[in-house]
């Protein structure tokens, strides 16, 4: 990879963090500092689902992929959603949707960050041209959407009295790993196809929960009248 | 501000983070699969080599170059090509550039061609043998790989249709870039390989000396990949297996003969017997020097009080060409040892067709057969080898595979040698115990299985199956170090070390290319013209996203709740 290439995958990973901050008005509500809180938030989760990972899963590494353990180890991403919860309401303020929107952008920044960041930056030493380190750096968007409306769900569902229809969503969204995986490993995608599968699953989930969100501001406001 | 960021690295977080964001990457750097754009072909260089003063071969070894199909005759690039390729079309003009490479797939399974196949190839080694370039000649088997490889290469050397593809190839396309990734360090200036001797001493002083000579290293215009099993394998066999059945005689005092064994394994025989022309000056030395030589330098000591009688050097004879040549310098006369030999061989095996071939040596050319060292030096000697000519491409030939060693003629041939130089040295009667014709008994010196089959195999597979160039410098000790291992259990042996006087061997035999796909510089032009794009419409969206969310959220709950 080239520095050219480094630079355009750099941009591709992290442009997209940067600029929903700028420009969607949430830094009128919130400093960036708030979202740096997120983003340490999301790195003592990530340690604590090591721990537990390491610790009822030890044998970590096997061949080939089955569907119950798989399962059983995404089931550990749980604790993404307590970890997040406990963030959005412990250590973020103001406003509902200003900590979801910060929480999501820290979140989904730090998790960029760690799954893209030092691959690319071992990556640059190759010299041969692969279309691998774009992909990776366009997943970062889909990430960003799936994170954003983890941090929305996880938000709703100890607020809003209809569970029933948020908790499918968040189910969608904690296990998309698992999905991903299973997907790829069943349909045997590589590649675009398994962009484009991840950025449409995304972009469903978000829209979902758009509805979902909806259906909880007509319930609240509903109880207000 | 200050005081905050500073807050913020004293965070112990921020230890945890880092450990984290790695242990993440390395799980997760496994997992991803993507397209092959690295491959590794295992390449063998063509030889070079140095004889008075004139380069042969290629002269480089480094690549770095952009591949292109074999029309193309540009500077600074690798010429990929196959040897079916090469061998149609005429390639003289590339070999005249000054800088690049080329890379020529040979088919992997040398061992199963079919005959036509088989000349084919023997074509191709000619034509290459002629070469004399500065690119760096490269050629490694044929694989699934280098055929994806050849392809993508043509399509890029492709003519196209309109204007507007060739534009679009030339922005997007794929190139090969071609790279030698060890890097192997030079044969260096001190760089001295061994001559192994084995000595059979008769006990007594002034004894006359017969000795056997093989030169033991492989060429072929690829070093790296010629086993060498015939020449000269079968001479190194030969020598071994010669040395285990004469040994016996000299276990006990009463059945010496009364004549000195030596057994010569020489190195850089491929570089016009280097090895052999030092062994008979550091004798001829250790002679005129009259004796005064201390006890430490075993290796003078040998030659002390040795005269040579006769050198026999032995080479391809491994091989049914329905013939065994004696070769001389000169016809030898009627008493001469050689002569007398040849009478010998011919009672012995009445129906092999043994024939005395005697040229005149010449001085100033390369010599063609090793006795020719000993004929300049004026001491007897002569070559038996089942070649008819010095030039036959068997000779020195990457086909020249253990597979096509002819084990039984092999072994008929030893122990022909070894009869007539047990009968020579013991001086039996030259026609066999009776002269009269009417007798026809067999007499052997040697029991039927003297010359072992098995030992035979076994010498076969450990020294003349696998690639030993003077210019492979690991092949080259390992093979000197097992020769005086195995030849120490038969007699003393003794080593010495060649310097090259008028040749000069070179190193790197082989090397790892990788061959990797890039993309022209443009293309990341286009990419980040595409990127831009990207980000646009992101930016777009999120300038907009508080209103069209805040949009979408009041049609939906006004429409369905």
């Amino acid at each position: 990879m080239s520095f050219f290439h480094f630079i355009n995958c750099f941009a591709l990973s992290f442009a997209p963090y940067f600029i929903v901050y700028k420009y969607s008005g949430i830094n009128e509500y919130s400093s960036v500092w708030k979202c740096l809180n997120a983003a340490v938030g999301y790195l003592l989760t990530q340690l604590a689902k090591l721990l537990i990972l390491a610790t009822f899963f030890p044998a970590l590494d096997g061949d080939g992929f089955s569907i119950l353990p798989e399962f059983l180890k995404s089931c550990a991403d749980i604790v993404d959603v307590i970890g997040l919860h406990l963030l959005l309401t412990n250590f973020l303020a103001g406003k509902g949707e200003v900590r979801i929107v910060v929480g999501g952008l820290g979140w989904g920044f730090a998790h960029s960050v760690a799954h893209r960041l030092v691959l690319l930056w071992v990556g640059a030493r190759g010299t041969a041209f692969s279309w691998r380190w774009i992909q990776t750096s366009l997943d970062s968007s889909s990430d960003l959407l799936l994170i954003v409306s983890l941090a929305c769900l996880t938000w709703m569902i100890t607020r809003s009295p209809n569970k029933a229809i948020i908790v499918p969503v968040l189910a969608m969204c904690t296990f998309s790993t698992f999905v991903y995986q299973t997907v790829q490993h069943t349909f045997s995608l590589y590649g675009w196809s398994l962009l484009a599968f991840r950025a449409a699953y995304s972009l469903a989930t978000a829209l979902l929960t758009v509805v979902v969100y909806s259906a909880n501001r007509s319930s609240t406001a509903r109880k207000i009248d | 501000m200050q005081e905050e960021i500073i807050d913020f690295f004293r965070n112990p977080a921020l230890v945890f983070y880092m450990t984290l964001m790695l242990t993440v990457c390395v799980v997760n750097g496994s997992q991803q699969a993507g397209e092959v754009v690295e491959t590794e072909f295992h390449a063998y260089r063509i030889h070079q080599y140095e004889i008075s003063g004139n380069m042969y071969g290629s002269k480089n070894y480094r690549v770095s170059y952009e591949a292109v199909s074999l029309g193309a005759r540009a500077i600074r690039r690798t010429t990929v090509t196959t040897w079916r390729e090469v061998l149609k079309s005429n390639v003289d003009d590339l070999w005249e550039l000054s800088t690049g490479a080329v890379l020529i797939f040979i088919p992997d399974n040398i061992d199963e061609l079919n005959d036509v196949d088989r000349k084919a190839f023997i074509d191709l080694e000619q034509k290459l043998a002629k070469v004399k370039t500065d690119l760096a000649v490269y050629v490694a088997p044929y694989d699934d790989n280098a055929s994806s490889v050849i392809s993508d290469i043509q399509n890029r050397a492709d003519n196209f249709p309109s204007a507007f593809q060739a534009l679009l190839q030339s922005v997007s396309g794929n190139t090969i870039s071609i790279t030698s990734s060890d890097s192997i360090p030079e044969l260096p200036a001190n760089y001295k390989p061994y001559n192994i001797v084995g000595r059979l001493s008769s006990g007594e002083r002034a004894t006359p000396t017969i000795a056997f000579v093989a030169h033991y290293d492989t060429t072929s215009v690829i070093p790296g990949v010629s086993p060498g099993a015939d020449s000269n394998g079968s001479g190194v066999v030969a020598l071994l297996e010669l040395l285990a059945v004469l040994s016996k005689f000299y276990d006990t005092p009463s059945t010496r003969p009364p004549y000195n064994l030596l057994f010569i394994w020489t190195a850089a025989g491929k570089l016009n017997f280097q090895g052999t022309r030092h062994w008979i000056e550091e004798f001829q030395k250790g002679v005129d020097a009259g004796h005064v030589v201390d006890s430490s330098s075993n290796e003078r000591k040998v030659f002390l009080d040795d005269r040579i009688d006769l050198a026999i050097c032995i080479e391809s004879i491994g091989r049914n060409t329905g013939g065994l040549y004696m070769r001389a310098g000169k016809a030898p006369s009627e008493n001469s040892a050689a002569a007398q030999l040849f009478r010998r061989l011919r009672n012995i095996a009445p129906k092999k067709n043994i024939e005395l071939v005697s040229k005149k040596i010449s001085l100033t050319s390369t010599s063609s057969w090793e006795h020719e060292k000993f004929n300049i030096k004026r001491m007897p000697a002569i070559t038996l080898s089942t070649l008819p000519s010095p030039t036959d491409p068997a000779r020195n030939s990457v086909l020249d595979l253990p597979s096509l060693l002819d084990e039984d003629e092999l072994i008929s041939n030893i122990r022909l040698i070894a009869e007539g130089v047990l009968g020579y040295i013991l001086e039996l009667p030259e026609t066999g115990p009776s002269t009269d014709s009417r007798v026809t008994s067999e007499v052997s010196m040697l029991s039927k299985d003297a010359v072992d089959k098995q030992r035979v195999h076994h010498f076969i597979r450990q020294f003349a199956s696998r690639p030993r160039p003077v210019g492979d410098r690991k092949a080259t000790e390992s093979i000197a170090a097992n020769l005086a291992s195995v030849a120490s259990g038969y007699g003393q042996v003794f080593k010495s070390a060649v310097g090259f006087v008028d040749s000069k061997p070179f190193g790197v035999t082989q090397n790892r290319l990788v061959a990797e796909r890039v993309k022209p510089a443009v293309f990341e032009l286009v990419i980040a013209a595409g990127v831009f794009a990207y980000l646009s419409v992101f930016y777009f969206i999120a300038t907009h996203s508080q209103k069209s969310i805040e949009g979408t959220v009041s049609v939906i709950r006004k429409s369905i709740f």
